[in-house]
């Protein structure tokens, strides 16, 4: 009765969604807004980080000269066009992800220390404690005015099972951003929920007055739950209490999103872009999730984001270029030349795709420039060396020009194990995020500067 | 500081305020000059532990954990260690021991106090059968959940329990997706999911993605993809996206270094689609890359979770399928390799698909309904389902059946429209045990049957029909070897007509639902037209009859009587639906919703009553600083009784007959009845899932994998059948009321056929668990089980140190402290130590700072080195002979598990009945245990001396006990003494 027919060419999504569950804040989102959002008089800036894992072959990564005159190195060269708009930084480290004692588990400390500079407790499961990402700093202080505070992206999902890195919970592995010190952001994986995030569900602009009837349910429900949780609140004693307010602070977070969702209505798609096509391939995957992310800033939606490109200690092979061995097992070369050309060809190929995704940037105009120029995007590994999980020296490009604030088209050589949160200070300063302190900062990158070059 | 001073106030009752008392410089302060100050006192602080700074009694119950350690290891003889230069008597021992208990536990005799159980919110497990048993869906929506923290060893510790805002979200979406799957009301869409074989399930041993997208799956491994959805019940299709490479064989790092050689042609490369585990319909898939085909079949699901599955299962169920492959494993081998990139379930179609469980259909001739829920048909059995249509329509009508095999020739089975057979199938057998001697047999699917879905589809007129099964040719051979291979039986599942030209079925409300809706609707009624006994004649007020459906809803979902008032609110959320214009079902959903989203519902504590006057006095105490504190008690209220009692032993709601006791006070009164009414409820499963499966720890298991190369034999069957092992015994002990030390001593267990030839057990057995003979075996209790011999070994080689640890901390109570910082790993490769095992160990404890704890774990390791890593018995580890030799303490040597744990039962009963006590009654009130809890765990453990260290007994005495029954009067009472932190982890050590 049933019979095999050839696959048709699919030029849309259809359900990719199915699997993952949508965000539940979609039921929230008020109907589709008519018009698009006003122009902004002024360009906002935004700020990112691009996570790539297990260090990079470095000999083909460093630049020999410093300055403005130099040699892109193999790795790099697919950034030929963008040179102008790049900083090359060597001698920067992330200390927080040294073993300082803790024994194996180089990997998650390394995703879990990178954003946060700071050295992540070590343990399997309970009390999970790393420290405030840069992104969520950010988040905390300039996110209220954007309709996401900051958009978190990935293109590994965390582990369903089983134990990660040496000892360390997969949390640690597999989240680059922290909200809390014990609460890591889990990032999308789904382009599709990661664009319905941006634009809203077809689903829901399917109907707006069962969209409009099903916020207004939701909202009901939530003020009931509330007023149940005061009533319950004021019964307690104080020791229940204290754990019962993170329920309360749960409700509450929640409804400052829905009013947020109110004040920033959602865009309209931008004009040539439409709902992510299903992926099949890892590149197709990236290529997706850039997209999002170049979306989300040019509608304004967001002005922060990270883009975990793979997890640290991924194994995966890149056969699209010819590589069959695992990322990880080549990345413990041993310094056999072989294996280190192989690691070579997967770092140039992440800077491929990373040097794709600024040419989007640069093609989406701002007043006399570009949405790049209006931004400050760090690309980079927590590891230099993979074969000995180096943390320091590390592979660090800076891209975009910050609103004009940094001088870009140099390769900067800074004082040998620079933590990497002093970067991190500026590219806030840059965003006009004011802190005293990342991590395990000492202070500012002054070099980054129009002022100081 | 209050919380020395209530040690300090409570001593106070008892010994002089200020000095220590005479006892102690006379008789105790001298004793331990002697023995212990050498490393524990006059600056010396070995294991950061000092005993000569006590200067009043305050101090001491300061320290209070201190102490307790020193009286445990005092009495246990750990302490002073074997090689101290001089050893106190055993009235010297005596003396230290009797004085720290009087200083330590007769402080409270008057008052004593039942410790502070934290509010907490249901945990996944409990959330899931709490909504099982409130609504009556079977789908497990905290799957979706964040894992739950633990501390103390358990998940259901208040302390750890935390709730991120994403759970909010998740609590949320969960009751939409329950009362929108209980209660259907709006028109059901079809839709296309779609899921890339990169994010699906895929099987056990898969390799996975190859880079691009392609999954691939190997016969060999029986490896599948697969997806689970809850989708409305309905008729679906299936798809899958695939191809296959042309030529067979296992690549090297697929399970086998050797690759099959064909010597004839290897036949084409089938791809089952499956339901869960019923094989649907299966496909030669082409071998072109270059255009992959989809692969599509149609299927009736029944609502909730459903798995649906792409398999390339080996080839068996006829007795020439019976070949075995490497590996020990059933069944030809399929050539080639399929490779899947996406599969995809579309619908429900257009079609009324209706499906009657094999217990609720019409029996004919011989047959029986097996506790499973199938039905068994023998000679001439028939099973039938009626249905009728106003009009002439095509349907599908489908059996979902299996066989049990016997004789040369397949189960006939013929499936009939009104009595007349429309066509036959032949009914395939799960492959049968032990066909051939001399064959292993480790085959993971043997377990499980897999049963297939035949259909027909035909066209029938209007009216009443009968659809059935019939089983053609039953015959017995009672002497076949096998005994899975004497009675040729056809188990049929369920029956299912699908309607084609009717629309998509609303379908019912469960049960539960169905009947509250039904019962408040005649209560109204009642109560609306005022006359008994005419219920369906009067006008029902709607209003009324959405209060009566939620009063009773919320009665039963918050645990509780329902307070004036509270109804009332939930009632606006109804009429504000009602006036948006949505029908009556779906404006009490609203509402329900919101009472499933309630804390009211999510957490568990003394919530309703926590405002309620205190009743018993506070009695105060002075102590050293004049402070004033007491812990007062009361008795916890019954309902909250009622919720502790049902979350203890079923991990969900109290049902009515439990919560309806508690309201009319009734319910302490009939404790001991009322817990033996609940452990025979299938519920007290929750026990073995929840209880045992983290105090043994073989919850864990799933995460263990142990080396392929080195352990072929693992794999899933195994695994599940040794994690069956476990809780099989747990739950024996439980339901049988065993002794407790049977988990230590038993020599018996639970095996199935797997298992038996894992054991080498002789004799033969079948696919169900039975119970066996130990007795002329080396095992002995729980501690030979494989499940925990796996999951205390590393993937490559056993680790006496991990087996010790799990002895101490779960058997004795005694756990290792963690590791001092900085100690080198022992590595396989390492040079610095040569030797076996047991002499690199050795020559580990010549490091004093290792050698007094590794003195405790490692000689109940190495005893155990005749099981190695996955728990088979060996002779030899490598090279090397086994030297299972050690010593229990100074003074009782042994050789083996079967004497160590001989010793164990006879020497340390008390510190394992004090370990169970102990975690039995965290896990019960969800609390870590406390110093005070100490006379309350001593009584227990005293009337289990009296009753034959009976189960019963213990789980009775943990409900009768002062902490279960009792609470603080003022919650916010400090505790006396800092509390440990909860789930803090011992890190593990690496021998």
């Amino acid at each position: 009765m049933s019979n095999q027919w050839q696959m048709p060419r699919r030029t849309f999504l259809r359900g990719l969604g199915a699997a993952i569950a949508l965000p539940v804040l979609d039921s929230f989102l008020p109907t589709r807004a008519l018009a698009s959002v006003g122009a902004p008089k002024t360009f906002p800036k935004r700020v990112a980080w691009i996570y790539v894992p297990n260090g990079a072959n470095m000999a083909d990564w460093t630049p020999q000269a410093i300055g403005a005159d130099y040699e892109l190195p193999l790795i790099l060269e697919p950034l030929g066009a963008h040179r102008r708009d790049l900083t090359v930084l060597t001698g920067l480290a992330n200390h927080q992800g040294d073993e300082l004692g803790d024994g194996g588990g180089a990997h998650a400390r390394a995703s879990a220390s990178f954003l946060t500079g700071v050295h992540p407790r070590k343990t399997a499961g309970a009390n999970i404690k790393a420290g405030v990402s840069v992104d969520q700093i950010a988040a905390n202080q300039i996110g209220d005015r954007t309709r996401l505070p900051s958009l978190e992206l990935s293109c590994d999902a965390g582990q369903r099972a089983g134990s990660c890195d040496s000892g360390y919970s997969c949390a640690y592995q597999f989240n680059l951003s922290w909200r809390s010190e014990t609460q890591p952001v889990n990032a999308e994986v789904n382009p599709r929920a990661a664009f319905e995030r941006l634009f809203g569900s077809a689903d829901l602009a399917a109907s707006a007055e069962t969209a409009g009837r099903r916020a207004l349910y939701r909202k009901s429900i939530l003020d009931y739950v509330l007023d149940d949780a005061r009533r319950l609140d004021a019964k307690l004693g104080l020791a229940d209490r204290r754990k019962f307010d993170e329920y309360l602070t749960a409700v509450r977070d929640l409804e400052r999103r829905i009013e947020r969702a109110a004040q920033f209505p959602t865009p309209a798609i931008p004009e040539g872009s439409a709902a992510p096509e299903m992926f099949e391939t890892y590149e197709q995957h990236m290529t997706l999730m850039y997209e999002i992310m170049a979306l989300a800033f040019q509608t304004d939606s967001t002005r922060i984001a990270t883009f975990c490109v793979a997890h640290d200690g991924s194994n995966r092979p890149y056969p699209t270029i010819g590589i069959r061995d695992g990322h990880h097992d080549l990345s413990h070369h041993r310094e056999d030349p072989e294996k280190k050309q192989k690691l070579a060809q997967i770092n140039r190929y992440h800077v491929t795709q990373f040097s794709r995704f600024l040419d989007r940037l640069k093609s989406i105009p701002e007043g006399d420039g570009n949405l790049l120029d209006n931004s400050t995007i760090l690309y980079g590994s927590a590891l230099s060396n993979g074969d000995k999980h180096s943390p320091e020296n590390l592979p660090i490009l800076l891209a975009g020009k910050g609103g004009g604030t940094i001088a870009t088209g140099r390769h900067l050589r800074v004082d040998d194990k620079t933590p990497m949160t002093n970067v991190y200070r500026s590219m806030l300063d840059s965003v006009g995020v004011r802190t005293e302190k990342v991590g395990d900062s000492t202070g500012k990158l002054d070099q980054l500067f129009s002022a100081s070059a | 500081m209050t919380m020395l001073a209530l040690g300090g106030a409570l001593a106070a009752a008892e010994v002089p305020v200020v000095a220590p008392t005479s006892i102690y410089e006379h008789e105790v302060k001298p004793l331990l000059e002697t023995y212990c100050y050498e490393c524990h006192g006059d600056g010396a602080h070995k294991g950061d532990v000092t005993l000569d700074e006590i200067q009043t009694s305050a101090d001491i119950a300061a320290d209070r954990e201190t102490w307790e350690t020193v009286l445990h290891h005092v009495r246990t003889r750990e302490m002073p260690p074997e090689d101290a230069d001089v050893m106190p008597s055993d009235m010297e021992r005596e003396a230290i021991t009797g004085w720290i208990e009087r200083e330590l536990l007769h402080f409270d005799a008057a008052h004593p106090d039942p410790g502070r159980v934290t509010l907490r919110r249901l945990n996944r497990a409990e959330y899931n059968a709490t909504i099982r048993d409130l609504i009556g869906t079977d789908f497990k929506p905290a799957n979706d959940f964040p894992p739950d923290d633990s501390g103390y060893g358990f998940d259901n510790v208040g302390d750890a329990l935390s709730l991120p805002p994403v759970l909010l979200e998740k609590y949320l979406a969960a009751a939409d997706k329950i009362l929108d799957q209980a209660i259907v009301t709006d028109p059901i869409r079809s839709s296309v999911r779609h899921i890339p074989a990169s994010l699906a399930d895929i099987g056990f041993n898969a390799i996975g993605d190859r880079g691009d997208g392609w999954v691939h799956l190997i016969s060999l491994e029986e490896d599948d993809a697969s997806v689970e959805l809850s989708l409305p019940a309905g008729d679906y299709l299936f798809r899958v996206h695939a191809f296959a490479t042309k030529v067979g064989g296992a690549v090297k790092g697929q399970g086998s270094e050797q690759p099959i050689v064909f010597t004839d042609d290897p036949g084409p490369t089938k791809l089952a689609l499956m339901l869960n585990d019923s094989f649907v319909q299966d496909f030669v898939v082409g071998t072109d890359e270059a255009r992959p085909n989809v692969y599509e079949t149609r299927m009736g699901i029944s609502a909730g979770p459903q798995r649906f599955r792409a398999s390339v299962a080996r080839k068996r169920g006829t007795p020439e399928d019976e070949t075995y492959m490497l590996n020990g494993r059933i069944g030809h081998q399929q050539p080639g390799i399929v490779f899947v990139k996406w599969l995809e379930i579309e619908g429900p179609l257009p079609a009324a698909t209706r499906r009657t469980r094999a217990d609720t259909l019409t029996l004919a001739g011989d047959g029986a309904l097996t506790p499973a829920k199938e039905l068994v048909l023998k000679n001439g059995g028939e099973a039938a389902l009626f249905f009728t249509t106003d009009r002439a329509t095509e349907v599908i009508l489908r059996a979902q059946a299996y066989a049990r095999q016997a004789g040369a020739e397949p189960a006939r089975m013929e499936l009939r429209v009104d009595g007349k057979p429309v066509k036959t199938f032949e009914v395939l057998a799960p492959a049968a045990l032990q066909p051939i001697p001399g064959q292993r047999i480790f085959s993971p699917n043997l377990l499980v049957a897999r049963p297939c879905v035949y259909e027909l589809r035909t066209q029938i007129s209007a009216g009443r029909h009968e659809f059935s099964a019939a089983f053609l040719n039953h015959t017995t051979d009672p002497a076949a070897t096998n005994p899975n291979l004497r009675d040729r039986q056809l188990v049929v599942q369920h029956l299912e007509i699908s309607d084609l030209s009717s629309s998509v079925l609303i379908p019912e409300k469960p049960t539960i639902l169905a009947t509250l809706f039904n019962d408040a609707a005649g209560a109204a009624a009642d109560s609306s037209s005022g006359i008994v006994g005419r219920k369906k004649l009067a006008p029902v007020n709607e209003t009324i009859l959405a209060r009566k459906i939620l009063t009773r809803f919320m009665r039963r979902a918050w645990r509780r009587p329902v307070q004036p008032g509270e109804v009332e609110r939930l009632i606006s959320l109804y009429a504000l639906a009602r006036k948006t214009g949505d029908g009556f079902d779906a404006s009490v959903k609203l509402a329900m919703k919101a009472v499933i989203g309630s804390p009211n519902f999510l957490f568990l504590g003394n919530t309703h009553a926590a405002s309620r006057q205190v009743v018993v006095p506070d009695i105060p105490a002075a102590s050293a600083s004049g402070e004033t504190i007491a812990i007062a008690a009361r008795p916890l209220d019954e309902i909250a009784l009622a919720s502790r009692l049902s979350y203890f032993l079923w991990s969900s709601m109290p049902d009515d007959e439990l919560l309806a006791l508690a309201e009319h006070e009734q319910l302490r009164a009939q404790l001991p009845a009322q817990v033996r009414r609940m452990l025979k409820s299938p519920k007290a499963h929750a026990l073995v899932e929840n209880f045992a499966g983290q105090w043994l720890q073989i919850r864990s298991l799933e995460n263990f994998q142990p080396d392929r190369k080195l352990f072929p034999d693992f794999d899933l069957s195994l695994r599940n059948a040794m994690q069956r092992e476990t809780e099989s015994f747990f739950e024996y002990v439980l339901r049988e009321d065993r002794p407790l030390t049977d988990f230590i001593t038993a020599d018996y267990t639970f095996v199935n056929a797997r298992l038996a030839k894992f054991y080498g057990l002789p004799g033969t057995y079948d696919d169900e668990f039975q119970h066996v003979s130990l007795a002329s075996t080396p095992r002995r209790g729980v501690l030979t089980h494989g499940s925990v011999l796996t999951l205390t070994s590393n993937p490559t080689r056993t680790s006496p140190v991990k087996r010790g640890k799990w002895v101490l901390e779960n058997l004795l109570g005694t756990p290792p402290p963690p590791p001092p910082a900085n100690v080198p790993e022992l590595d396989d490769k390492s040079r610095q130590l040569s030797g076996t095992l047991r002499q690199q160990m050795e020559q580990h404890r010549k490091n004093p700072t290792c050698a007094s704890c590794h003195a405790r774990m490692d000689p109940i390791g190495f005893c155990l080195e005749n099981f190695d890593a996955i728990g088979a018995w060996r002779e030899r580890d490598g090279a090397d002979a086994i030297d299972a030799t050690g010593k229990l303490g100074p003074a009782h040597a042994f050789s083996g598990a079967a004497e160590l744990t001989t010793l164990l039962a006879k020497y340390r009963r008390q510190d394992f009945l004090h370990c169970v006590t102990e975690k039995m009654l965290t896990y019960a009130l969800g609390r870590g245990p406390e110093y005070y809890d100490r006379p309350a765990i001593d009584k227990i453990i005293r009337s289990l001396e009296e009753n034959e260290d009976r189960f019963s007994v213990l789980i009775l005495g943990v409900v009768q006990s002062f902490p279960f029954q009792m609470e603080r009067a003022d919650s916010d009472a400090p505790d006396s003494v800092p509390v440990n932190q909860p789930g803090s982890t011992v890190a593990s050590v690496q021998p």
